[in-house]
């Protein structure tokens, strides 16, 4: 027994040597005392926390994680509004009759999709008054790419979200390019696109967040009927569909 | 070499170099702590339970290291603090470039966002040069508590 705690103080000692030794003079042979390190971070962690209590944008301590809600099928087919084509009867025109050629390639380039097919409605005329204020989602809604095309199909606005540089590498054809890096440099496409119309965020694929930031951003500046393609650019290139 | 590098004068520019820098790092983070915590979960490193807590206090570690930095008190503490922080925040830039990510690198909270690249890491490279050269030498000239260090 006492050989036993002889041997756990001696190592015990052998700790704080080379802990007295580490922390006194010999890290990194920089003379940087490891303790006043510690008492810093500390000090600097507590204010932190204490800050973030009487802090009015203050966050919880632990974060829930936070998932984007995905889109029903209802839900997109209900959303669409006349209005949201942009009034663009030609593009919309363009794009129907691209739907068969697109499917075709699609159909080659992954069998899957002939499956997944969607039957694209032809826009209503346009009855209701754009004045109408619509409340929208209560956040941005993630579409996969059965809806995208769905929503592509008519005329609904695409946000590129990525830079430009990889916005001319190639993106969804007739998308816009709102870098959200240079947002307020962008900012500007959106006086063409009503705050009650409903807009598409996408950018690189699934791994890409940059949709859902820009998303969320529209969101708080107002554009409420906001969908985020989670697939993005790289799921839609994929598919064959319609890029440039 | 070392003559140059131990110079009172280049020393002093370092130290206000990286205080200045690392104040205003900080203070967008503290203000809007919630863009901080999107710009950490955009890096897909941490669990989400630590992610609120990691952006709650890091830029306090900034803001007072880099205080006391300017200030000149505990200069080679702080000066190893801040070379640390970077050599995190590095390699979690270089983790996130391997893994294809396209994300904003949250550095100066989202103000002057800046997407992760090369051009980031050698920014962070020079930076941590300048840490570790304050870490290794100190900067009493014009140090309001020289005597601490």
């Amino acid at each position: 027994m006492c050989d036993t705690e002889g041997a756990l103080y001696s190592f015990l000692d052998y700790l704080i040597k080379i802990y007295i030794r580490s922390n006194d003079y010999v890290f990194l042979r920089m003379n940087i005392n490891l303790t006043k390190c510690v008492l810093i971070i500390l000090i600097s962690s507590i204010l932190g926390i204490l800050y973030n209590f009487v802090n009015s944008r203050g966050i919880p301590l632990i974060s829930k994680q936070k998932e984007t809600k995905w889109a029903s099928d209802s839900i997109v087919s209900s959303s669409l509004k006349p209005m949201d084509t942009l009034n663009n009867n030609v593009k919309v025109k363009h794009l129907l009759e691209e739907k068969s050629l697109l499917n075709k390639k699609a159909t080659t380039l992954n069998p899957k999709l002939k499956s997944e097919s969607v039957n694209h409605k032809q826009p209503k005329p346009q009855t209701t008054n754009n004045t109408n204020e619509d409340e929208g989602f209560s956040e941005p809604i993630g579409i996969n790419l059965e809806q995208a095309y769905k929503l592509y199909t008519m005329g609904i606005v695409f946000i590129d979200a990525r830079d430009e540089s990889e916005y001319k590498a190639g993106h969804i054809k007739n998308s816009i390019n709102l870098s959200i890096y240079d947002f307020d440099k962008y900012k500007n496409v959106l006086y063409r696109i009503s705050k009650t119309q409903t807009i598409v965020c996408y950018c690189g694929g699934i791994d890409c967040d940059l949709s859902t930031q820009l998303a969320n951003k529209l969101f708080s500046l107002g554009y409420r009927n906001n969908y985020i393609f989670i697939g993005g650019w790289e799921q839609w290139k994929t598919a064959g569909y319609a890029v440039e | 070499m070392t003559k140059i590098i131990s110079n009172k004068y280049f020393l002093l520019l370092l130290r206000v170099l990286l205080g200045f820098i690392f104040i205003i790092a900080a203070t967008e983070k503290i203000a809007v702590p919630e863009n901080f915590s999107v710009s950490i979960a955009n890096y897909k490193l941490l669990p989400s339970e630590f992610i609120n807590i990691t952006a709650i206090i890091i830029p306090w570690i900034e803001l007072i290291s880099a205080l006391l930095l300017l200030l000149g008190i505990l200069v080679k503490e702080n000066s190893a603090i801040i070379t640390f922080l970077l050599i995190v925040f590095t390699i979690a830039i270089i983790i996130s470039l391997f893994r294809g990510l396209n994300i904003d690198c949250g550095c100066f909270g989202t103000t002057y966002g800046e997407q992760i690249g090369i051009l980031k890491i050698s920014e962070n490279i020079i930076l941590i040069i300048f840490g570790f050269i304050l870490a290794r030498w100190g900067s009493p000239f014009l140090a309001l508590a020289p005597d601490i260090n």
